[in-house]
């Protein structure tokens, strides 16, 4: 019987998301991060470590698609932080880097393509944006559909044929029919007659 | 803490579910949710906390706030986005820039403390723009593509040039008409050298007017001596109160009132309401509660008359609480300049053209800056940068360059990618992405790259304080009316200038009574 493919579900996404923190090293007043790429991803890591630059200096060494040691040196001054807090701040960033990016990476087709919507709308050359499919949509009428449609127009037709009979009825001598109303008829009696 | 909201590993987030935004905990209790469209969400701490930790589903009382703002990944009405999407970025729109900043000289009767002008002595007539300057200054603006034209006159102090002042009002209006294209014309001016012929050329050729005006005489002409000294204030204000006058006397002439403009000092600092009070007996409609920027000669003498980002932020919120009180007390319907552009992005979703806070920034792409010499730069700022020795954003000449080599120049294009908000590394992630911008120039001067550093930016630190502040006062009920109120004003006053056009040359060629 061939093996079933695990089906990725929320709480395995959220395992996924959620690795172990990792583990600063302190070392001469640095604190030192050995981070996996492959686990943390290279974009967390990079943009952790661009959040870091107001409150020390930060060096990146390694290699790209294996593991990346994070220097941070604290920054003098009064936003100093002690290595501990230094720590902390970076684990917690890094943390909030991988969910902001696995966001990103997962809405990007979308963000792009209404960006794409716009640029056309504004230049004129989508003239009116396609309708969103709605559920269920049918392109083609049931039997019911269409007798129910032929049934709305016959009342309808009806109704107008009512409408211009009683309004003859009211007006005999055809007093309110408009100047167009009254050419055309003209128009008719003479057809009707013969020279 | 970072300035960057963090959520940690301790709170479980699956994030399939998530549509595109960005978030940021403004205060205890509550969250602030954005996205690229411009649409706004606050949730509470829970309802933050259920939406990062798993789907929301369609009975829950969260789902169709969610969905009416473009925050459910499932139910994204593209249609709608895609249009609100080029209303708030209507300037992206192949237009070109509409403002032109012309310098007329550099001489100036005045020695602000902060001025980024770093003007010239008045007997330094070598720095007054020439005519056949000014000629071509106003045939390059001509070439530039966008149907609305705006030029606005800048020094020193324009009116020590005022044949130059009058020749280019006369040509671009003969230009607009002739073109059929849509003009304004401003002139921003210290005040002390108007006159009544000149206020008479002005209003007869519906010439906006601007002044500085930075709170009581001790404080104003703190930071605003005359050269050689002397009381600055007082003539503001009396030309002031004398347009104010004329303009309430004469039919049509309501929309010429003059308006006025703060600089925030070191000196400032204390007098939120003192200066909130001067405008507001003035009749000031509007009041623009303005940082300092570290350029030009104030970079060189911020040590003496400059603060701290926090420090202005605080005195931000106090000016502006004030405002909100003597709005909602009835006292006065005066309203904070600032807080009308971050609220149009806001509230409205539109551009209210405020080319500090785009994506990408106002340079070239909104605005150009024309040196008396005939020189073109980003911007004013980049203009001042050149006067302290640095031609970094020179992008042309009116005699020898066209639009089209201008708008190709690499440092226009620098500009450019270094503020589109998308390319910048904290920018993207920020909640307040969708209204900010990022100034190359304030962060050249700064911090020495175009790009600038935002964790570290006096820039992004002082504009996030702007909108926590803005963002915290949408909550209250109160100050939430003040501002849809003053939306509504805002409006009705653009309106109003279409029809009667204020400052405005109609391009048909007539004008107005």
């Amino acid at each position: 019987m061939a093996a079933r493919k695990k089906k990725k579900t929320p709480a395995r996404k959220t395992a996924a998301l959620k690795a172990k923190a990792p583990s600063p090293v302190f070392s001469s007043g640095d604190v030192v991060f050995r981070l996996n790429v492959k686990t943390e991803g290279l974009e967390p890591i990079l943009g952790a470590a661009y959040l870091m630059t107001d409150v020390s200096y930060v060096r990146l060494d390694g290699a790209a698609s294996r593991t990346i040691e994070v220097r941070l040196e604290p920054k003098a001054g009064p936003e100093a932080l002690p290595p501990k807090v230094l720590a902390k701040r970076f684990a917690d960033e890094l943390s909030t880097q991988r969910l902001r990016w696995a966001i990103a990476r997962q809405n990007v087709l979308v963000r792009e393509f209404i960006a794409e919507q716009a640029v056309l709308l504004a230049s004129g050359r989508l003239e009116q944006a396609p309708a969103p499919a709605q559920d269920g949509a049918a392109d083609a009428l049931s039997e019911e559909q269409r007798a129910e449609i032929e049934k709305l127009i016959s009342e309808v037709e009806d109704e107008i044929r009512t409408m211009n009979e009683k309004k003859a009825a009211s007006d005999p001598k055809n007093i309110k029919a408009s100047w167009e109303e009254k050419q055309e008829a003209g128009k008719t009696r003479l057809g009707e007659g013969g020279a | 803490m970072s300035r960057l909201t963090s959520w940690t590993r301790s709170d479980p987030a699956s994030a399939g579910h998530l549509a595109a935004f960005n978030f940021r905990r403004v205060e205890p209790g509550w969250y602030l949710l954005t996205n690229d469209w411009g649409k706004f969400l606050m949730l509470d701490e829970g309802d933050f906390r259920r939406l990062m930790t798993g789907p929301i589903n369609s009975a829950d009382a969260l789902y169709p706030r969610l969905e009416a703002g473009g925050f459910l990944r499932e139910r994204l009405d593209f249609k709608a986005l895609a249009s609100s999407y080029v209303k708030k970025n209507s300037f992206h729109w192949f237009n070109g820039p509409s403002l032109h900043m012309i310098v007329v000289t550099l001489r100036c009767n005045q020695k602000c403390q902060y001025c980024h002008s770093s003007v010239v002595d008045p007997s330094r007539t070598d720095t007054d723009m020439d005519l056949e300057t000014a000629r071509r200054t106003v045939d390059f603006i001509f070439s530039t593509p966008n149907p609305t034209i705006c030029i606005e006159f800048q020094g020193g102090e324009p009116l020590l040039n005022w044949p130059v002042v009058k020749f280019i009002t006369r040509y671009a209006q003969a230009k607009a008409r002739a073109s059929k294209r849509k003009l304004i014309v401003a002139l921003v001016c210290n005040f002390t050298l108007m006159t009544e012929d000149k206020l008479d050329f002005l209003l007869e050729h519906h010439v906006s007017l601007c002044t500085s005006l930075d709170g009581p005489a001790e404080l104003h002409d703190k930071n605003r001596p005359f050269l050689g000294g002397g009381l600055a204030q007082a003539k503001v204000v009396g030309w002031l109160e004398k347009i104010q006058r004329r303009c309430a006397g004469e039919p049509g002439k309501k929309h010429y009132l003059p308006g006025a403009l703060m600089t925030t000092t070191r000196f400032s600092l204390p007098y939120a309401r003192e200066i909130v009070d001067l405008y507001v007996s003035l009749g000031m409609d509007q009041i623009f509660v303005r940082p300092l920027s570290p350029i030009g000669y104030a970079k060189r003498v911020w040590k003496d008359i400059g603060y701290g980002t926090e420090e202005f932020v605080s005195f931000y919120e106090k000016a502006l609480d004030y405002i909100l009180e003597l709005n909602i007390s009835g006292r006065s319907k005066i309203m904070e300049r600032m807080a009308l552009v971050l609220l149009t992005k806001i509230l409205k979703g539109e551009d209210p053209g405020f080319m500090d806070l785009r994506s990408p920034a106002g340079a070239v792409l909104g605005c150009l800056a024309y040196n008396y010499n005939g020189q073109i730069f980003v911007s004013d700022e980049g203009r001042m940068v050149d006067h302290q020795g640095d031609p970094m954003f020179l992008v042309g000449d009116v005699a020898g360059n066209s639009w089209s080599e201008v708008v190709d120049h690499p440092t226009t294009k620098a500009c450019v990618a270094a503020s589109t908000l998308d390319n910048q590394p904290m920018c993207w992630q920020c909640a307040y992405k969708p209204y900010c911008g990022a100034e190359p120039v304030f962060h050249y001067e700064t911090q020495k790259s175009v790009w600038g550093q935002m964790p570290s930016s006096a820039w992004c630190r002082s504009h996030m304080g702007q909108f926590d502040v803005i963002f915290r006062k949408l909550r209250d009920p109160k100050a939430r009316a003040v501002f849809e109120e003053w939306m509504e004003r805002d409006q009705c006053r653009w309106q109003e200038n279409e029809e009667i056009a204020a400052g405005e040359f109609m391009a048909s060629g007539s004008v107005p009574a």
